[in-house]
């Protein structure tokens, strides 16, 4: 491989790195304030890719998008107030399991409303366009990808630090009885995690489907379980270890795609996950977490 | 329940395994020999059920929620299903396996032993790396065995035809069959739990700390839960792959993994709670494939087959929003027909009858 093949490939692993990365964050926001994992998340990815297809093409293209991050982040206030509220059980595991029969139901009311066949998304065509960097092609997806991951992690963080909406997510995450004894209302906590949470999915899967350029009810499943993977591996509720854990398992997918021989291709997926598995038995608590603390 | 003695202790577990083992005898006698759909209808729930029960000896012991069984039940259905399949078969779909799978002619129940021993000594291999886990590390982890495993059958093609359907798998899987192996499962289960070992272990699923800090060798019984666990979902495996006589690596995917945990969670976390889901789950999809062909929702045109997920994941949330611990919770069978039987025995002075399951 010679250096601007590397180059390239570089740019690639972080792109993919990115939007596990931001599908973690999202997962971790709502984990650290409701305590749970939220398997619709990639449901919400889902969403704003049919929104995306339904808008691209009639409107202005920022509208679109802007458009397919209100309906995701819509779709997890949805979520939260229709169904999760009314789990009463703690258990995160009761939770964890509600989530999944909601992914799995949203599927099949997307496989009735849509279809199963994949829809093309008709997205403007600068994104697929490349530009040559000093012999290295770079396509402008990535480098968007790559920009907008990171313009909104700061936006993100300095929401968090500097807004009071951020402090009262922050202090309830720390502490929930103690954040509600100074007077932060848990629900509209609560709501605003699904809000922001929806948001990033929403902008995740904006980036994830501009790679196929095509959605089905079911794509939101691999962006989804690797952005677990990302969360997991990073600490949950760890916004750090997310992006970190997010970026490695993009480069170690990206890297064992190169690396290894045509034959073995196949493995790659599983030797993936043998990493992560080791990873979990090294540090269980992931990357960043919180040494002792149960989930 | 702690007033009462040792011996009675026994006795419950005896009844609790009686009384589910007698429903599944009289259920498997009488509905599953009346016709061939109310056939394939029992032994889809016999397997439902071996397989639910082989998870809720893991999940409701330990409390670690497992996607990775459904992978053990894939290697015990191949491995069964490449020692009983006829040798003169094997030598056209298989001609590169080792010979002494490829010449192997077993009859049913051998081979399922085998299959279940060498799926424990895989599932013991990475057990020793689950059993460190809790919580939502442990079920990523079990989640990757899952892909892990469907993986390396895609990459055995010489052993199992990779992507391609294993075929030619010899039908054994009777309502006999099936009777023995859901009484099985169940006795096994039962008598698990209400040990010494299974006991301590559901000690230390309320409060890992403790219970580890009063001397409870946690990481060492999960071990032995997850083996026995294994052992269960892979004769389930076996027995499936009788069943249904062809499988692929898609047969064991997430998709049943999901069902399989949904009956364990809407039932409970014993035993019976594994028997109650496997029996509404089964009632559900057989309901659904009743229906056939397209309905229309409002405009909306769909085949009747889309509409289970939604169906099942109603129930599944309206259970965990009434009932978070699942239908029955904690308590078996027994405990919830001793106080109906002294009820019955106050009322009337009739003998007590043990009624029917209410799914």
């Amino acid at each position: 491989m010679d250096l601007s093949q590397f180059a390239q490939q570089t740019i690639n692993a972080l792109s993919l790195g990115s939007i596990y990365a931001l599908v973690a964050i999202g997962l971790g926001v709502v984990f650290s304030i409701a305590r749970m994992v939220n398997f619709a998340h990639g449901e919400l990815l889902t969403i704003a890719g049919y929104t995306l297809y339904g808008l691209f093409g009639r409107v202005p293209w920022p509208v679109a998008i802007a458009g397919a991050i209100a309906a995701a982040s819509a779709a997890a206030v949805v979520m939260e107030r229709g169904v999760f509220r009314r789990v009463k059980s703690a258990d995160p595991v009761a939770l964890l399991i509600v989530s999944f029969a909601l992914s799995l139901m949203i599927q099949a009311v997307l496989l009735i409303l849509m279809g199963g066949t994949a829809k093309s998304i008709d997205y403007p065509s600068w994104v697929q366009a490349s530009f040559t960097l000093g012999g290295v092609n770079v396509a402008w997806r990535d480098v968007a990808t790559c920009v907008v991951t990171f313009a909104v992690l700061i936006a993100l963080v300095r929401f968090l630090k500097q807004s009071v909406v951020g402090l009262a997510l922050r202090a309830s995450a720390e502490d929930r009885d103690v954040a509600r004894l100074l007077g932060v209302d848990p629900r509209k906590v609560i709501v605003a995690a699904f809000a922001i949470s929806g948001a990033l999915a929403g902008l995740a899967g904006i980036m994830w489907f501009s790679n196929s350029g095509t959605v089905t009810p079911s794509s939101g499943f691999e962006p989804l379980m690797k952005g677990f993977i990302a969360a997991v591996l990073g600490g949950l509720g760890s916004l750090g270890g997310a992006v970190v854990a997010g970026l490695g398992l993009g480069i170690l997918e990206i890297l064992l795609r190169n690396v290894l021989p045509d034959g073995m291709l196949g493995l790659s997926d599983g030797l993936v996950f043998v990493a992560i598995i080791v990873v979990l038995l090294i540090r269980p608590e992931g990357l960043f977490g919180k040494v002792g603390r149960e989930v | 329940m702690n007033a009462e003695t040792r011996g009675g202790r026994h006795l419950r577990t005896l009844a609790g395994i009686a009384i589910l083992g007698a429903v599944v005898v009289i259920v498997g006698l009488t509905y599953g020999g009346a016709s061939a759909t109310t056939e394939r209808v029992f032994v889809l729930f016999a397997i439902n059920l071996v397989a639910a029960i082989g998870l809720q000896t893991f999940m409701g012991t330990t409390g670690v929620v497992s996607f990775g069984h459904i992978a053990f039940m894939g290697i015990g259905a191949y491995a069964a299903a490449l020692l009983t399949t006829p040798s003169v078969l094997k030598k056209s779909s298989i001609p590169d396996a080792p010979g002494f799978l490829r010449d192997a002619d077993l009859s049913f129940l051998p081979a399922t032993v085998l299959a279940v021993l060498f799926t424990c000594f895989v599932g013991c291999l990475v057990g020793f790396a689950i059993v460190r886990l809790s919580g939502t590390s442990a079920t990523i982890s079990t989640y990757a065995l899952l892909v892990i495993v469907g993986i390396a059958i895609i990459n055995l093609p010489d052993v199992t035809r990779g992507n391609q359907t294993f075929y030619g798998i010899p039908k054994e899987t009777t309502v006999g069959m099936a009777i023995l192996f859901a009484v099985a499962a169940i006795a096994v289960a039962r008598v698990f739990q209400d040990s010494r070992v299974g006991l301590l272990l559901r000690a230390s699923r309320e409060d890992q700390l403790s219970a580890a800090g009063s001397g409870v060798p946690v990481r060492r019984y999960r071990l032995y839960a997850w083996v026995l666990s294994i052992a269960i979902v892979a004769a389930g495996g076996s027995l499936y792959a009788h069943y249904v006589t062809a499988i692929s690596p898609a047969s064991f995917s997430l998709q049943l993994t999901f069902v399989v945990v949904t009956m364990v969670i809407i039932g409970g976390r014993g035993t019976s709670g594994a028997f109650v889901g496997a029996l509404l789950v089964t009632a559900i999809n057989e309901i659904m494939r009743q229906f056939n062909g397209q309905i229309s929702i409002g405009s909306v045109e769909t085949e009747v087959g889309s509409l289970t997920p939604l169906i099942l994941g109603t129930i599944v949330i309206a259970i965990m929003v009434r009932r978070p611990g699942g239908l029955l919770g904690d308590r078996e069978i027994d405990d919830v027909l001793a106080p109906l039987g002294r009820r019955l025995r106050l009322r009337a002075g009739k003998t007590e009858q043990p009624t029917a399951e209410k799914g």
